[in-house]
């Protein structure tokens, strides 16, 4: 049998061995496994009272981010523009096919014009912060009321999007402790009634707030006037809009950061510079002759790959151009609607109002009008007003409106039009929320 | 540009100065006392052997054959005629040891050739030398330095490309510069990669599957990193398939291990070579490969005129010229190598500029390689490795971007008498002026080795290794006014830069000790630490529109709209450790345990440490007295049995176990964050066990030889994003160990030598390996999860399986449109079932439609030497079994008004069309099943045939060799594929991954190339 003799060669011999596994266990491991994540921050220690105000305007933002999305979404499915891309993941919303599979349908960008998504991630974002903000005192958070309102009337909105743009919808929680307490489906109406509950919650923050609450106040007096609207509690609804002074207006900003702060109208159907366009969608046809300074219109002179002449908008003529969320022009819009039958005159009058701003002969003011010349009339100064601002789309579901062109023309990316407008739930909820547990 | 050809000539001229210096190798010769000098040739047809390694038993001298078969052993000491043993080495042959006399410098030493040799030493992760008699896993090797030789190879996986059982290649695009997917013993992992791990000379190195600009959304022509390494500086591939084998390089091998060996240089004086290579590509038949495309032309009055078909002469006419160019292939190695006993070197250059069949694709790569070895004494080592590249790839517009194969694969006559003159989008040639997109490359591979063996039982070693790749991906559109008709604002000009700089770290002990109680045994003990660390560099830029009237405007900082830049940092480590017991009796029959620990920085933060076990048996039945004594088994030259259990890991992504935000801009610039990534931290490695069973054997005088092995790996804790309901406001997924998949198959290679004499040498090869891989479990309570479009993960079948309606039966309106209430559909039960309701609405089941990845694949090779200095080698590979999405028929007759017969029934009446084909061209792309058809195919891979310039003929032009050769690549292919390329598909973006979709991508080329090999 060979043993192994010590000697000073098998010494050095193991005190290489050794040196050479200290090299690597020498330090502590957990250091040598440390790394950097320097455009990452952890989950953990974010929601503190120190960063009230930083996670509600992250609140704000990620709304911005999908409001902007589904003004064009909503306008894409309506009759305001017209897909004018080669890129057929994009044509059901156009060719108003939509089913809850169809794949850009469910992407959780806001940039590649999802929807559902981005706006159940506002819902949340405002949500998690809100409950938060209730929970902590004015002593650790500074304008703490201020800050409870703008949660609230952010996530109000973006419940009230949810209600207007989908089938039906679905509102989940996710608990302080994280846990998450899974919604079931839930109708437009029943998505209304939420946002009118958040609304709620956010009159009540802002009037606590004073007067650095009177904008938050205002915009939840428009938000609750139009989900009551969209549910068709038309007193409830006049009664709000009539708390707000015409000349209110609250916006979705925009910036030129690249990315998700552009005006997302814009950046499908815009002016861009050095004489270009950006024309992934073309003002659809509705739109080309108003000769009204309220829809803004011009031909690029060009066609698509489609063969659709391309037509863009100027109301919004940069990347930072704001889309307005709520105004005092809303609010009277509600009352006329809301007075349509009950007080006619009234009606007219407000409707008259508008008329006159399409600064042209096309549309004359009237000196009487029907009832259904009035609701018509009503509607086209919807259509003008709020153009391309994402009402317009819950107005052809809610008036029974059939856009144009119709079911069954030709769609110009092959195939026919369908008429399809609300969009339906879509798969990426139905198969990963147990509450619902679609297979497939 | 300066920079980068710097270091590469740096690498050059250093190694010149080191050969070239006034008498460097001579007076070092001339200090030595005693020499053995000699050749090495194969037995029976006495062909000299290059690359075979000769080492004194008990000494430090080394050597290694010139391409004539010459060596050389300097620095013995002993005395003239005393007598040493030299052990000789070269794969495909038996070890010889043969006694040698210091200062014979005749010794003629004969290799017997067998194709299953047990003796050969593999790499395993250990510090000292393995034979594969000793381990219980099938290692597959490639002698690349012969098949280089003998092959059309001018990349890395076409060098593994059918001579590895079990390992599959699947290309993407036949753009040249383009890669493929690796996949080793079928797909272990739902969401990770499956590629395999890459080491060079013993350093983990970027093994990235699918780099470059993304030319098109799809991802179709993707660049792999592993076609960085130059074919002609490798001596041999290991390839370790499993966990079994690959254990001991623990979290992140469970997909396998490629060990890539380099040359190294041999003593004696330098010895240069030189090959030149000069050949064509081009894209065979594609005056009528294209499809035959339909549709109205247009009348004057705009209004739809007759019914016809695409013209191909007319596109040509249009295009003012061919469609498809033959595109030159030119290449050029200089190596040289030699060395002392106690110093040797290995240097090449390469230059190698390849054109596609696109006008604006080719590659040119500048590479060099230095390997440098050096021992101060006997009983250390020290060895330094360097290689670099650099050099552009140019890649055309493809699939999802246009260009050519897509505006000519959907051409139309709708278009004729338009500026689009029957193409679909753009005349090809304005596709070559305003789409560039290419990828600058700058890597740098460097190791340093120091071996030590203080003592004849321990020998231990450190390995420290760098790999640094940067990339550039470009993105450039020229501002060309003239064609915003064709392209839009696109003619307006954009610019991007995409910088990736990708750094591999790594330092690795080990340490051997051996210890032999008794003759009969041995027991030898290896442990080793290893840390690994990996970072990822990202800066982009980015902006559109340049100002008119400028020509050459081609940077960013000139355009004038959308700007914008990116920036980041990831890295991740990973620290293990292992311990290892073999036992050996009487050199015949070993059996090895290990276990091995690991730790990463990708692990969730309540995940530890995970520990893989390993243990393997390998019995040489051969030796024992029962084979030599009986009649029957005594055929066998030699006979293993072998077996063996092992379990490695795959590491989560770099940040998926950690919950994070990111920062985003609020409203009026405010500062603001977003919800990332929603994390877990109980996430940890996803785990590979893998059992493997088989046998060696050789018989009729080693002239036959067989490895047969079957394997049966199970992934556990395989990793499933499961996508977070939105409701709940997170935006992406959520991981999870969750799902479990088996792979198991066989694999037998069988190599034979029919014919061998002075007069003809006919080898022959074979191989087949099989792939049964199963979904076992899912997340709890999911039976399947979607995998992409039209691909499921479904518990009992494959993973990323085609899963979609299928529709047996149909009546069609005259208008193509199927009459939903007769139309049948595959129940899944083996029956039929309505397809639609009452309502019209689609009813019927998903059902399970194929496999994405094949079954089963295989080659035969041969060669066949011939009037001494001929010699013809072919393959041929085949892949059966599988499905692909043939995207080209998809967007042909679903999209864009279609152009198909069934989209035109006015003029190809429903009558003489096939019902359900019709069906679903025209169910608004709800029926799709007909697009998922059989990809199988065999191509007609390679042929070579060489004429070896008789050696008194070389020596008339003062060369020690030289041989001419004409090569064949893609040559023919049978399939009954209906796509294009039963071989294209998607790597990247986002049909990319696991999937087989293929959608106007190029075919593969054909390449004719002539090289001209000398040795001086």
């Amino acid at each position: 049998m060979t043993l192994y003799r010590f000697s000073s060669a098998t010494v050095r011999a193991v005190m290489a061995g050794v040196f050479g596994v200290g090299l690597l266990t020498a330090c502590n491991s957990n250091d040598l496994l440390k790394v950097q994540s320097p455009s990452r921050i952890p989950a953990s220690g974010l929601y503190v009272p120190g960063n009230a105000t930083l996670l509600v305007n992250s609140a704000i933002a990620d709304f911005e981010c999908a409001f902007g999305a589904y003004a064009a979404v909503g306008g894409l499915i309506g009759d305001e523009l017209a897909d004018a891309t080669q890129t057929a993941d994009r044509y059901p919303y156009d060719q108003r096919t939509l089913t809850s599979k169809d794949a850009r349908y469910q992407s959780s960008s806001c940039e590649s014009i999802g929807v559902y998504s981005p706006l159940q991630t506002a819902r949340i974002s405002a949500d998690k912060i809100r409950q938060q903000l209730v929970q902590w005192s004015d002593q650790q958070v500074s304008a703490r009321q201020l800050l409870i309102a703008t949660a609230n009337a952010y996530e109000g909105y973006a419940e009230l999007l949810l209600g207007e743009g989908f089938c039906n919808t679905v509102f989940s929680t996710v608990n302080p402790d994280g846990s998450v307490s899974y919604g079931d489906p839930i109708t437009p109406a029943q998505a209304f009634d939420s946002a009118i509950t958040r609304f709620n919650d956010a009159v009540t923050a802002a009037q606590a707030a004073g007067a650095s609450g009177a904008d938050i106040l205002n915009l939840a007096y428009v938000g609750r006037a139009r989900a009551a609207l969209d549910k068709g509690d038309l007193p409830a609804a006049r009664a709000d809009a009539a708390k707000v002074p015409a000349s209110f207006r609250f916006d979705m900003t925009a910036d030129v950061t690249p990315g998700r702060r552009y005006n997302r109208v814009w950046a499908q159907n815009g002016l861009a510079s050095g004489g270009s366009y950006n024309e992934a969608a073309s003002v659809d046809t509705a739109y080309h002759s108003l000769n009204d300074p309220r829809v803004p219109v011009k031909s690029t002179g060009d066609t698509s790959r489609t063969k659709i002449p391309i037509w863009v908008q100027t109301k919004f003529p940069t990347a930072d151009a704001h889309i307005r969320i709520a105004s005092g022009d809303e609010a009277q819009l509600i009352i006329a609607e809301a007075d349509l039958a009950a007080n006619p005159s009234n009606s007219l009058a407000i409707i008259n109002t508008f008329r006159a701003r399409s600064g042209g002969s096309e549309l004359p003011l009237l000196p009487t009008a029907t009832a259904a010349q009035l609701k018509s009339a009503l509607i086209e100064e919807r259509r003008r007003e709020f153009f391309l601002e994402g009402q317009r789309l819950y107005d052809l579901i809610r008036f029974q409106i059939e856009p144009s062109p119709p079911a069954g023309a030709n769609f110009p990316g092959g195939g026919t039009y369908g008429s399809q407008l609300c969009m339906p739930l879509p798969d990426v909820e139905r198969f990963n929320n147990p509450k619902i547990g679609a297979s497939g | 540009m300066r920079g980068r050809l710097s270091l590469g000539a740096a690498l050059l001229l250093a190694t010149a100065a080191l050969v070239a210096a006034p008498g460097t190798g001579r007076v070092l010769e001339a200090q030595e006392a005693g020499t053995i000098a000699g050749t090495v040739s194969a037995e029976g047809s006495r062909e000299a052997l290059a690359g075979a390694q000769i080492v004194v038993t008990g000494g430090t001298q080394r050597a290694e054959t010139d391409d004539r078969g010459r060596f050389r052993l300097t620095g013995f000491t002993q005395p003239v005629g005393t007598t040493v043993t030299l052990e000789v080495r070269r794969i495909g042959y038996n070890v010889v040891r043969v006694p040698a006399r210091v200062g014979d410098t005749n010794v003629g030493v004969s290799l017997h050739e067998n194709p299953v040799s047990l003796e050969q030493v593999v790499v395993t992760g250990t510090a000292g030398a393995t034979e594969k008699r000793e381990i219980g896993n099938a290692v597959t090797t490639v002698n690349a330095a012969a098949v280089v030789q003998t092959a059309p190879i001018s990349n890395m996986q076409q060098l593994l490309n059918g001579r590895a059982p079990g390992v599959v290649i699947m290309p993407t695009s036949g753009a040249v510069g383009t890669g493929s997917q690796v996949r080793v013993r079928g797909l272990a992992s739902f969401s990770l990669g499956n590629g395999p791990l890459l080491y060079v000379d013993g350093v983990r190195v970027n093994n990235d599957a699918a780099t470059g600009p993304a030319n098109q959304a799809f991802g179709s022509s993707s660049i792999s990193r592993l076609n960085d390494i130059n074919p002609e500086d490798i001596e041999s591939i290991e390839i370790l398939k499993g966990p079994s084998a690959a254990t001991l390089y623990g979290t992140e091998a469970s997909n396998g291990v490629i060990n890539i060996i380099t040359k190294k240089g041999a003593s004696g004086a330098a010895r240069w070579s030189a090959v030149v290579r000069q050949g064509v590509n081009y894209l065979q038949d594609w005056k009528t490969r294209f499809p035959t495309n339909y549709g109205p032309i247009h009348n004057a009055d705009g209004s739809a005129g007759p019914i016809v078909a695409v013209s191909m002469d007319s596109l040509i006419k249009a295009d003012g010229g061919d469609l498809f160019r033959n595109g030159r292939h030119q290449e050029t190695q200089l190596t040289v190598n030699g060395g002392t006993s106690t110093f040797n070197y290995y240097a090449s250059g390469n230059l190698m500029d390849s054109q596609g069949a696109e006008p604006t694709n080719n590659t040119r790569k500048y590479s060099t390689r230095l390997n440098v070895g050096l021992s101060p004494s006997p009983k250390l080592h020290l060895s330094g490795d360097v290689g670099y590249i650099t050099g552009p790839t140019y890649l055309s517009a493809e699939a999802g971007y246009g260009g050519r194969v897509w505006t000519t694969l959907l051409a139309t006559p709708k278009t004729y008498n338009t500026w689009q003159e029957g193409f679909y989008s753009s005349i090809p040639r304005q596709y070559d002026k305003i789409y560039k997109f290419w990828q600058d490359l700058n890597r740098f591979t460097g190791s340093v080795k120091l071996e030590h063996q203080p003592l004849p039982w321990l020998q231990h070693r450190l390995t420290i290794g760098y790999d640094r790749t940067g990339e550039g991906n470009n993105y450039y559109q020229p501002r060309i006014d003239s064609l915003y008709y064709s392209f839009g604002s696109d003619a307006y000009g954009y610019r991007e830069l995409d910088g990736v700089t990708t750094v591999y770290k790594s330092l690795d002990y080990n340490a051997n000790a051996t210890w032999n109680p008794a003759p009969a045994y041995r027991f030898t003990t290896a442990a080793g630490a290893q840390y690994y660390h990996t970072s990822h560099e990202y800066l982009q830029a980015w902006g559109s529109i340049f100002p008119p009237g400028y020509e050459g405007l081609s940077s960013v900082a000139a355009t004038t709209s959308s700007p914008g830049q990116y920036q980041d940092y990831t890295e991740d480590a990973t620290l293990g450790y292992y311990g290892q017991e073999q036992f050996g009796w009487r050199d015949r029959l070993f059996l090895t345990a290990a276990l091995r620990w690991d730790n990463s920085s990708a692990f969730g933060s309540k995940v530890n440490q995970v520990v893989y076990p390993k243990y393997s048996l390998s019995w040489v039945l051969s030796d024992e007295p029962l084979f030599a004594n009986n009649a029957l088994l005594g055929h066998f030259s030699s006979f293993r049995l072998r077996a063996a259990y092992g379990e490695a890991g795959k590491a989560p992504g770099t940040y998926d176990a950690v919950p994070t935000y990111i920062p985003a801009t609020g409203p009026n610039g405010q500062p603001a964050v977003t919800l990332q990534s929603i994390g877990n931290p109980n996430l940890g490695p996803e785990r590979g066990k893998e059992y493997e069973l088989g046998f060696d054997a050789a018989v009729l005088q080693d002239r036959l030889g067989a490895e047969v092995t079957y394997y049966h790996k199970k992934t556990t804790d395989a990793i499933l994003f499961k996508q977070v309901a939105p409701s709940t406001g997170f935006p992406g997924t959520q991981p999870f160990n969750a799902g479990s998949i088996l792979n198991k198959g066989w694999e037998i290679a069988i190599r034979g030598t029919p014919v061998r004499n002075n007069q003809i040498t006919w080898d022959l090869n074979a191989s087949i390996a099989t792939n049964d891989n199963k979904v076992l479990s899912l997340l709890p309570g999911t039976n399947f999860v979607t995998a992409g479009t039209y691909l499921r993960h479904t518990v009992g079948f494959p993973a990323f399986g085609w899963w979609e309606r299928r529709l047996v039966s149909a009546q069609v309106n005259p208008d193509g449109t199927g009459i939903k209430s007769s139309m049948l559909c595959d129940d899944g039960k083996g029956g039929t079932t309505p397809c639609y309701n009452s309502s019209g609405s689609l009813v019927a089941p998903l059902v399970y439609l194929g496999r994405s990845v094949p079954p089963t694949e295989g080659s035969v090779s041969t060669t066949l030497g011939f009037l001494k200095n001929f010699s013809i080698y072919t393959q041929v590979d085949f892949k059966h079994g599988q499905k692909k999405m043939d995207g080209n028929t998809r967007v042909r007759c679903t999209f864009f008004g279609g152009r198909c017969p069934e989209n035109f029934t006015s003029a190809f009446p429903v009558n003489t069309l096939d019902p359900v084909r019709t069906a679903e061209i025209n169910s608004n792309r709800s029926l799709v099943d007909f697009l998922i058809t059989n990809a199988s195919f065999a191509k007609w891979r390679e042929l070579t045939l060489s004429y070896n310039v008789p050696e008194r003929f070389a020596r008339m032009a003062n060369l020690s060799r030289a041989q001419l050769s004409v090569s064949g690549r893609n040559l023919h292919t049978w399939t009954s594929y209906q796509g294009f390329e039963p071989e294209a598909m998607f790597l990247g973006g986002s049909r990319g991954g696991n999937a087989a979709w293929e959608q106007t991508t190029l075919p593969q080329l054909t390449s004719w190339i002539v090289s001209l090999s000398l040795g001086l």
